[in-house]
């Protein structure tokens, strides 16, 4: 089924769509969350960086002040080239001292390592100076100007951490005269560095070029006065004066983000510096956020995704729920069409046959019957002739019968009380019953009028019975109920729909074998028979179905194998009175000189419909053609009181011809004869504006009380 | 056939009911002409007219309606049965030739004592 296929493929594309919208949109999603987490990792990055470099130049700064501010106290004191002469101004050393605390005391050696003068009197200080590292330094000619010496503990407990700074005495490449030392408070440096909010993970270190730590703040390690060597560091400064840049620390031997600058002036290097676990604190928390919020996000948008498929998926089935339901319905009405069109078919099939072949037994029954006339008692041929008869005749009556079924239509019309017809049958089927057999009939009070032929109506009622009656076999209980039903709205039953009104329902229940679908599907097909040979015609049912349906009522039948079958008969139901009195006077109903526009495309039948109307006081304007029809129409529409037209006709048929003609008058009554009547005909001429419409073939009182009935209600 | 009782003209198409009606009608004495179709028919009833006219209504040519209309119009003294298997109006019908002026019509297959009692109705009983 292409269609099928097409819904299928159409299904799976839009939710295929749905969810890969979904997935995209996740994506982004997320891929969002981690291009922001990026951004904000290297902008974390570049603006901690930032900060160390601009802490470091300016501490580089702030060191180089202090340093070169004790260094030009010694370069002062170093002027005087002797120790005796600088052991001399040591008492204006002292003042100078005040301007810069970083100093502990001044010291001046002798050429002997002895101290010549001090700032302070301080008492391990008198020890000798020979082996100390500056004087050694200065003596031997390896420090080139100014000495820094390592950082090492001293004061008077030995406590506090100190280097110093230190120039030669003597004459440039003279004779050495001892030295002019600077003990440093390494307390001032740390001070200023502690001064500095680092946060967690941060740190400040104050370095010799060859990687020893003057100082460093914290330093839960103990790494002053011992070498740390870093060669990124190095090399960085060697090459650009500075360092800026993730390294790993070699005191904390971790990944740490640095930024490093020489001292202006002296051999030092002052760097600052976090470990990446506290360079990225903040951003962690941050991308933690970005993340929290990506996952809910994204949560969010399948949650709404699923939803939407769900729901789709919902209204798909619901859908091909209905389609299939309304599949379905339209399979169970065309199926009943093609069952009522087959019925139809066949019974005029076996109709015409029927009615040439009566003729044959015509003349079959007329030549036996005079050979058995003129034969004489005694002569054998006498016999031949009466068997030939009572075969002929036997013939003769199936043939009645399939013309019975396939004329049902001849029947007369008139009012019916169907309530004494069924009494009058069920007295018939009483006396034919066997002994175990029970009949419970349920008939109303009053008259229950319908439509129909009083022999027709009796012929449903004993072929229902009787069908019936041969199913039970030889016990069971047939029930009969015949009562008023009124139908609201259009309902559609096994076969026929039933248009609202009123009906008279009979119900006829046994409860035999029952039957199976299949069976049910074709009980009312002509020759249809589940009885023995010889026994049934297939003909009872055919008929009955032919009669209501002729009659606008309709057939239900419910059964099942083994519960029995139940055949309920919904036929009109009129209003009695007024009818039955017009029935009553039997006369035809005249007409009174109005002009009747007579339309069919067989030209015999126009001429003899025009005749009937002719005699019946009307007067008939015929046409062949239903074109030059309405031409005539349309040149006087006035002229014309009503309309009779066939359906099936070439170029124009009866439902368009109607149409055009109600189109120029509107209150013109048209009668429309049809051979076939269902429910899709009915409702074209409907729609066209037909007034009435009449089954084919058409007896002249249907012609003669159809157009009384529509002039009567068009006046 | 000067001498016999009323003459009658039998018209149908098929030569079994034809023969079957004439058979009838001469056993019971009244004199029989026959005719396969319209046109051999209003022939005969230009030659000599008969009292009679027993006719099928669907047949080739003309066919009885056509024949009803012709003798209604130059032969209205000949009395007319028609027969037929229809009633409905289809142009050749019982209705129809009821309509058109048949004094009978009668439904096919036709049965001997309905035509028989019709025939006397109209041209008197046999053997007076």
């Amino acid at each position: 089924m292409p269609a099928g296929a097409r819904a299928a493929a159409s299904r799976i594309t839009l939710r295929g769509a749905l969810i890969a919208l979904g997935v995209l949109l996740v994506v982004i999603n997320v891929g969002a969350a981690i291009w922001d987490a990026r951004a904000e990792r290297d902008r974390t990055e570049r603006r901690a960086l930032r900060d160390l470099s601009n802490l470091t130049s300016l501490l580089a700064e702030q060191t180089a002040a202090a340093l070169e501010s004790v260094d030009l106290v010694l370069r002062d004191v170093a002027r005087e080239r002797t120790a005796a002469k600088a052991a001399a101004i040591t008492p204006r050393l002292r003042d100078e001292m005040v301007r810069i605390p970083q100093v502990a005391a001044f010291l001046v050696v002798d050429p002997n390592g002895r101290v010549a003068g001090r700032t302070n009197e301080t008492p391990n200080i008198d020890k000798g100076f020979a082996e100390r590292s500056f004087f050694v330094a200065h003596r031997d000619g390896r420090a080139g100007g100014l000495f820094l010496s390592e950082p090492y503990q001293g004061g008077p407990e030995s406590t506090k951490w100190r280097f110093v700074m230190s120039r030669r005495l003597g004459e440039p490449g003279g004779a050495f005269n001892g030295v002019i030392a600077a003990v440093m408070e390494l307390e001032t440096f740390n001070r200023l560095y502690r001064a500095i909010d680092l946060g967690e993970g941060g740190f400040i270190t104050l370095r010799s070029q060859e990687g020893i730590i003057i100082t460093r703040v914290p330093d839960p390690m103990g790494a002053r006065g011992r070498p740390f060597a870093n060669p990124d560091i190095e090399a960085g400064i060697s090459r650009e004066g500075r360092f800026d840049g993730w390294t790993t620390s070699p005191i904390l031997n971790e990944r740490v983000l640095v930024a490093a600058s020489a001292v202006r002036g002296f051999s030092l290097h002052i760097l600052s510096g976090a470990t990446e676990r506290a360079v990225f604190a903040a951003w962690r928390d941050e991308a933690s956020r970005i993340a929290l919020r990506a996952l809910l996000t994204s949560a969010a948008m399948l949650l709404l995704i699923a939803l939407a498929a769900w729901g789709l998926t919902q209204r798909e089935r619901a859908l091909e729920r209905e389609r299939k339901l309304a599949d379905a319905e339209r399979g169970r009405l065309g199926e009943r069409l093609r069952q009522a069109e087959k019925m139809e078919a066949v019974g005029r099939l076996a109709g015409g046959i029927a009615h040439d072949f009566n003729n044959i037994l015509g003349g079959i029954l007329g030549y036996a019957e005079m050979l058995f006339e003129q034969t004489a008692e005694a002569s054998p041929l006498k016999r031949y002739a009466r068997n030939v008869l009572t075969a002929a005749n036997r013939a003769r009556g199936l043939v009645d019968q399939i013309l019975a079924y396939s004329r049902s239509q001849r029947g007369k019309r008139v009012p019916v009380d169907f309530g004494r017809i069924a009494a009058e049958t069920l007295e018939l089927i009483r006396g034919s019953l066997k002994p175990g057999m029970h009949l419970e009939g349920k008939l109303p009070a009053t008259p229950v009028f319908v439509v129909g032929d009083p022999t027709q109506l009796h012929q449903i009622l004993m072929n229902l019975c009787t069908n019936a009656i041969q199913a039970m076999g030889e016990h069971g209980t047939l029930r009969i109920a015949l009562e008023t039903a009124d139908s609201g709205a259009e309902r559609a039953l096994a076969h026929g729909t039933l248009q609202p009104g009123p009906y008279a329902r009979l119900t006829i229940e046994d409860d035999g074998p029952g039957m199976d679908e299949a069976t049910i599907a074709r009980i009312f097909e002509p020759f249809f028979t589940t009885k023995e040979t010889g026994k049934g015609t297939g003909l009872g049912l055919s008929l009955v179905y032919g009669i209501v349906t002729d009659s606008g009522g309709g057939i239900d039948v419910a059964s099942a194998v083994g519960r029995g079958s139940t055949f309920t008969i919904y036929l009109p139901r009129v209003d009695a009175v007024v009818e039955a009195a017009d029935e009553k006077e039997g006369l035809t109903p005249r007409g009174n000189g109005e002009r009747v526009l007579v339309v069919d495309d067989e030209e015999q039948l126009v001429a003899v419909t025009a005749e009937v109307l002719q005699r019946l006081g009307y007067e008939p304007v015929g046409f062949s053609d239903s074109r030059a029809a309405l031409a005539a129409f349309e040149s006087a529409p006035e002229r014309f009181d009503a309309a009779i037209t066939d359906e099936v006709m070439p170029q124009l048929t009866g439902t368009e011809l109607a149409a055009l003609l109600r189109r120029r008058r509107s209150d013109l009554p048209i009668v429309l004869v049809s051979g076939y009547l269902g429910p899709m005909l009915a409702a074209r001429a409907h729609g066209a504006g037909v007034t009435r419409i009449l089954k084919k073939p058409v007896q002249s009182r249907e012609i003669a009380e159809a157009l009384a009935h529509v002039l009567r209600r068009a006046a | 056939m000067p001498g016999r009782l009323a003459d009658v003209l039998v018209i149908d198409d098929d030569e079994i009911m034809r023969d079957l009606v004439a058979d009838w009608l001469e056993a019971a004495g009244y004199g029989v002409r026959k005719a396969a179709d319209g046109a051999v028919a209003l022939a005969e009833v230009e030659r000599a007219e008969p009292a009679l006219v027993v006719t099928d209504m669907c047949m080739p040519g003309p066919g009885g309606g056509g024949i009803i209309r012709s003798l209604q119009q130059d032969h209205p003294a000949i009395a007319i049965i028609a027969m037929s298997g229809y009633f409905s109006l289809s142009g050749c019908s019982a209705d129809d030739a009821l309509a058109l002026g048949a004094a009978r019509a009668l439904a096919k297959p036709v049965k001997r004592g309905e035509i028989m009692q019709a025939v006397a109705d109209l041209v008197g009983p046999p053997g007076r």
